[in-house]
């Protein structure tokens, strides 16, 4: 199999695309230093203190439209120059974890930054990762060593299975037939944002949404405190989301 | 035997038949013409070898290895389809290197020459280049990849005079030094009739004719002279067509010819083109 060169032009596709999200996002970062500061100098002379959080949502967003853009085009160039659809998608899945090993790593060295900068301006900004955020009590009492540590984790599992996510849905839509992808496309959010919520409140007294709500908090380990759940959550979604992926790919055809 | 073999496939487009139980095979080192009006299923038969569609049943197999799945037989073909598969915003250039990483026998220099030889800027992006200088493009990865099985849909598409005859002349000396099985799809019979050896004519998705192009055309022959004695001579024949100028005419019979020849008539070789009209009408 051309494992290798499969996967170094799928990485490669996305290396760009990562070099201009972490620079936008270094600016954006940088602006909002500097902005905060000077609201918090020009009010009470650096006493008060700012907060910006869940630095790493913007990654998550990032990684999950990096995966709904990546198949149409590598999927023509890989099957033009004699890559089989399985050499293609193991490729595709080494991609994946490469973009989700280093990832995190970006977003904790621009925290670390951010926190120096904060430091050197003698601010009181307070820059706090996903898992800093979502999970603050459990971090009373954590080593800073062990907060890194987990909020790498938590970032990689979500970022695999988000970026997997992604792909699987475009190979959804890259499947269906024009009918299929408008019924898929409209039917999808009715279903969920007007039809059941109705149905529930009208006939079910909320007591779906309740559940739905306790399922997602329980998977997630949100009243837990418990990010174990959500790394086991995630991990579960990409390997769910890279079957359905392959199964959607190995009998795909080339349009047009 | 080192061949392509297509076996029995059927592709259907919901009602439509693209290829009705075809079976063939491609030889090695040989010069095929797969000749077919439009929606004939020239295009779906050369997707279905490469495996960029699936067939609705039959197999293919390169070297006697099944195509699909398998990069080693996939790896052996190159197919530029009239459809451009690669990036749009890719350079010309880039497309060239990662040729190179996909094919190792992609030879970079002799790409770099042609792209000298038919004015193709590398440095453009591909969504710059104009429909001729597209297939240009695909036409000097084709013919720089080295893979012993390559299969050109449509290839001169959109190329001026000048740059067909420098592309046909390429491709037979390309042929010469490097043999290599080459399927040749077009419409432009004329053109490709001198190069080919082999003719595969598909029609209605079936194919009516596999075989050697000189075994072909001795099938008939070309009767011209004045259309008095032209006329008389075809009488009973199996005509397949005529051309009248003048006082001159020409009839492309099908069938063997008389021992006899009349005087004032003249006997030459069939013309592809002609009897394909016939063939496929």
């Amino acid at each position: 199999m051309n494992i290798k060169a499969s996967y170094h032009y799928q990485f490669e596709d996305h290396k760009k695309s990562i070099l201009i999200f972490y620079f936008v996002l270094t600016c954006v970062y940088l602006l909002m230093l500097v902005s905060m500061s000077a609201v918090v100098y020009s009010t009470d002379n650096g006493v008060s203190t700012g907060s910006i959080g869940g630095m790493d949502i913007s990654t998550l967003i990032y990684v999950f439209i990096a995966g709904l853009c990546a198949f149409r085009e590598s999927f023509g160039m890989l099957l033009q120059n004699g890559i089989s659809r399985k050499t293609l998608f193991a490729g595709r899945i080494l991609t994946v974890l490469t973009i989700g090993l280093i990832l995190p790593v970006l977003d904790r060295i621009l925290i670390v930054v951010m926190r120096l900068l904060n430091q050197l301006s003698g601010t009181n900004i307070r820059f706090a990762s996903l898992f800093e955020q979502v999970y603050s009590l459990k971090i009373i009492g954590m080593s800073q060593f062990s907060i890194i540590i987990y909020s790498y984790l938590l970032d990689l599992f979500l970022y695999i299975s988000m970026m997997t996510l992604g792909y699987m849905i475009t190979l959804i839509f890259y499947r269906l037939n024009n009918a299929g992808r408008i019924v898929v496309g409209a039917g999808v959010p009715i279903t969920f944002f007007i039809l059941l919520p109705t149905f529930d409140s009208m006939f079910m007294n909320g007591r779906i949404s309740s559940s739905l709500l306790k399922c997602i908090d329980t998977s997630f380990g949100f009243s837990a405190q418990q990010p174990l759940n959500a790394m086991i959550t995630s991990v579960c979604m990409f390997l769910v989301c890279s079957c359905l992926s392959w199964l959607l790919i190995r009998r795909a055809n080339i349009k047009g | 035997m080192n061949c392509i073999e297509v076996k029995n496939i059927t592709k259907n487009y919901g009602r439509t038949c693209a290829l009705d139980n075809v079976s063939l095979c491609f030889e090695e080192n040989k010069i095929y013409g797969l000749l077919g009006r439009n929606g004939a299923g020239k295009s779906t038969l050369l997707n279905v070898i490469t495996n960029r569609i699936f067939a609705d049943s039959g197999e293919v197999f390169v070297d006697g290895q099944p195509i699909e799945g398998n990069d080693a037989a996939l790896g052996k073909l190159y197919l530029m389809s009239e459809k451009t598969n690669y990036p749009e915003k890719m350079k010309v250039k880039h497309a060239f290197s990662w040729s190179k990483n996909f094919y190792p026998g992609f030879d970079a220099a002799y790409a770099a020459s042609l792209a000298e030889k038919f004015e193709l800027d590398t440095n453009k992006m591909i969504k710059s280049l104009s429909t001729g200088y597209n297939s240009i493009f695909k036409l000097i990865i084709a013919l720089s990849v080295n893979t012993p099985y390559v299969l050109l849909d449509e290839p001169v598409l959109g190329l001026d005079a000048n740059h067909r005859e420098l592309f046909y002349r390429i491709l037979l000396e390309k042929y010469s030094e490097h043999p290599c099985t080459i399927i040749i799809s077009t419409h432009l019979i004329e053109e490709v009739s001198g190069l080919i050896e082999n003719v595969i004519i598909i029609k209605k998705s079936k194919i009516i004719k596999d075989e050697s192009c000189e075994e072909l055309l001795s099938q008939g022959y070309t009767v011209s002279g004045s259309a008095s004695n032209v006329d008389t001579y075809i009488s009973n024949q199996n005509v397949l067509g005529a051309d009248t100028i003048g006082g001159l005419k020409s009839a492309y019979i099908l069938g063997t010819r008389n021992t006899e020849i009349p005087e004032g008539i003249e006997i030459s070789k069939l013309d592809l083109q002609k009897l394909f009209i016939k063939l496929t009408n």
